[in-house]
């Protein structure tokens, strides 16, 4: 019996120092809180009580650190313990006007994030309306339903913590700020943090493929990665070129070419990924634009417009706008397309423009007819007017190319 | 009597051993995901990186999501990552000499300890930064050496990002 409990003792000793004794101490801390790893990826929670601020204070916090770090190098130097009293504020009056002011920036960023989460909820709304008319189905009305008001939770969060510093910041605590004279600075580099991860966050939210992740996972290879990767080229490539080629379908036929390239080479892009997706690139924007500079006039019945936004007839020169436009006072831009809702899946987006099904909008749907089939601006009867809606990959009615 | 005693003993000891070695060997120990791989195999381990969790699942099932965004200077690039799925690419414009950090993403886990972080990132120099604005919450500290610096909320890692510029020599 002895012989067997030293055995085993022996046995238990070589298991825990083989692996790291902090291991097993987290486990049993994650297993008594409830937490538990599903993957490396993914925790799942007790419950939903708690509240976890990591991807919103985080960046305030790393902003404020390396905005220091680029003044002085010693960071230990910079953050001072708030009741070091500053010598520069000497008097009652001085601390009290500066504590009157901080309280206020802080009153008025908490008004503004406030108001920014109140927008976001309205955006769930327009969930519901999409709802109810069968646009979406019931889970990925559930699932944009939840990410938006998670991005709007976290404003509110944010928002609340700015009025209860200001309500409970004291004088002492307003001296430390101010004694390493950050005060101003820091009150834009957070509304600019919140701003940019709050967008980074709905970003990520709306974006189609995120959504496609949230609601069921697709497995992802080499080419979608790819294709992924070259994405962040394309728009870089087009503004550098100043073309005028509408980037969806640009991208459309890039991941057309890469996918091709690696069925029949799976190792292709592996050397100099970034100069062929370039290349790839810059071959087809050339592609586009040969066709569109090809692109047939339509015949001039064709374009006649008529009048269904205003009173006034299809000639709107006197209006200063051009062929098949009126004007708007009241719209984003002041001539509006005016036959746009006789196209079919023709509609006004919010700024007065004339697009197609759901394009640009946080609902998009890639099966809706989204491309744009549109008129040349040198088409006297109604320049650069919508004509058509088609789906991506189909071509326009007078073989041309859409802008989207 | 003692004879009993012993055998009770010695198989709550099993138990407890068997135990151990089922929650020591249970936890997933995947490191990268094959998107994280595809992309180091095109580009290398990013020169600067930043990790989170997102608030992700539902009502019935709360969940924290991993989100990782590295970061290319040289390529002007900028590639996140959400649950280890890439998801999104954008351009980054660098603003001062990036120098790449000598720590990978896969180093930095959820459920690390204090204490393990520190014994990643060094020990020395390693500080709680205090008194930062809008963060007012006992249980959130914030930590730096001034190359990495990281979020711990309720005990657990949920922010931390790498620092990697070109120091300023400059004193204030």
């Amino acid at each position: 019996m002895k012989r067997t409990i030293i055995t085993l003792t022996l046995f238990f000793i070589i298991i825990t120092t083989l692996s790291p004794r902090s291991e097993a101490r987290n486990l049993f801390r994650d297993l008594f809180r409830g937490i538990k790893n599903v993957s490396r990826f993914v925790v799942t929670l007790p419950d939903k009580s708690t509240r976890w601020m990591g991807p919103v204070l985080g960046p305030i916090a790393a902003n404020i650190i390396s905005q220091n770090l680029a003044v002085n190098k010693h960071v230990g130097e910079l953050f001072v313990h708030a009741n070091r009293i500053n010598q520069n504020i000497n008097n009652i009056e001085e601390q009290k006007k500066y504590l009157s002011q901080v309280q206020k920036n802080l009153l008025n960023q908490a008004d503004d994030l406030h108001k920014q989460a109140q927008e976001i909820r309205d955006l769930k709304t327009n969930l519901e309306k999409n709802l109810l008319s069968g646009d979406l189905s019931y889970d990925e009305y559930k699932d944009k339903f939840i990410a938006l008001e998670n991005v709007a939770g976290a404003y509110e969060r944010t928002a609340d913590r700015f009025t209860q510093t200001a309500r409970n910041i004291k004088s002492e605590n307003l001296i430390g700020m101010i004694a390493r004279n950050t005060w101003n600075q820091t009150i834009r580099q957070i509304k600019n943090e919140v701003n940019y991860t709050i967008r980074s966050e709905i970003d990520k939210y709306v974006n189609p493929q995120v959504i496609s992740f949230l609601v069921g996972k697709d497995d992802k290879s080499l080419d979608q990665v790819i294709e992924i990767l070259a994405t962040g080229n394309i728009s870089s490539i087009l503004g550098q070129k100043g073309s005028k080629i509408g980037s969806d379908e640009l991208k459309n036929r890039v991941a057309e070419r890469i996918k091709s390239v690696l069925e029949q080479n799976k190792d292709a892009f592996k050397n100099d990924w970034r100069g062929q997706i370039n290349r790839i690139i810059n071959e087809e924007i050339s592609k586009l634009e040969k066709e569109k500079e090809n692109l047939p006039k339509p015949e001039a019945s064709k374009g006649e417009s008529e009048d269904k936004a205003s009173s006034g007839s299809s000639e709107q020169k006197s209006d200063g706008c051009p062929n098949g436009y009126v004007f708007c006072a009241r719209c984003g831009i002041s001539c509006i397309q005016a036959n746009c809702n006789e196209v079919d899946d023709g509609h006004y987006s919010y700024d007065g423009h004339c697009i197609c099904g759901s394009a640009g909008s946080i609902n998009e749907n890639p099966d809706d007819p989204n491309k744009g089939c549109y008129y040349s601006r040198e088409y006297e009867s109604c320049p650069g007017c919508l004509y058509a809606c088609v789906h991506s990959k189909e071509d326009c009615p007078l073989d041309g190319i859409g802008e989207y | 009597m003692k004879k009993k005693f012993f055998a009770v003993a010695v198989v709550v000891f099993l138990i407890f051993l068997s135990l151990t070695a089922l929650l020591m060997f249970s936890k997933k120990s995947e490191t990268i995901s094959s998107d994280q791989q595809h992309v180091i195999d095109l580009m290398g381990y990013p020169k600067q990186f930043v990790i989170t969790y997102v608030e992700s699942g539902s009502d019935n099932n709360p969940q924290l999501t991993r989100n990782e965004i590295w970061i290319y200077p040289e390529d002007g690039l900028k590639v996140t990552f959400l649950g280890g799925n890439l998801v999104y690419s954008d351009e980054y414009k660098k603003s001062a000499d990036i120098i790449a950090t000598k720590f990978k993403p896969e180093d930095f886990e959820f459920d690390q300890t204090y204490s393990q972080i520190a014994n990643i990132i060094g020990k020395d120099s390693l500080y709680e930064v205090e008194d930062l604005p809008g963060i007012t919450d006992k249980e959130i500290k914030v930590y730096t050496n001034g190359e990495v610096m990281f979020l711990m909320e309720n005990g657990y890692l949920t922010y931390l990002q790498t620092f990697s510029y070109a120091a300023e020599e400059n004193e204030k």
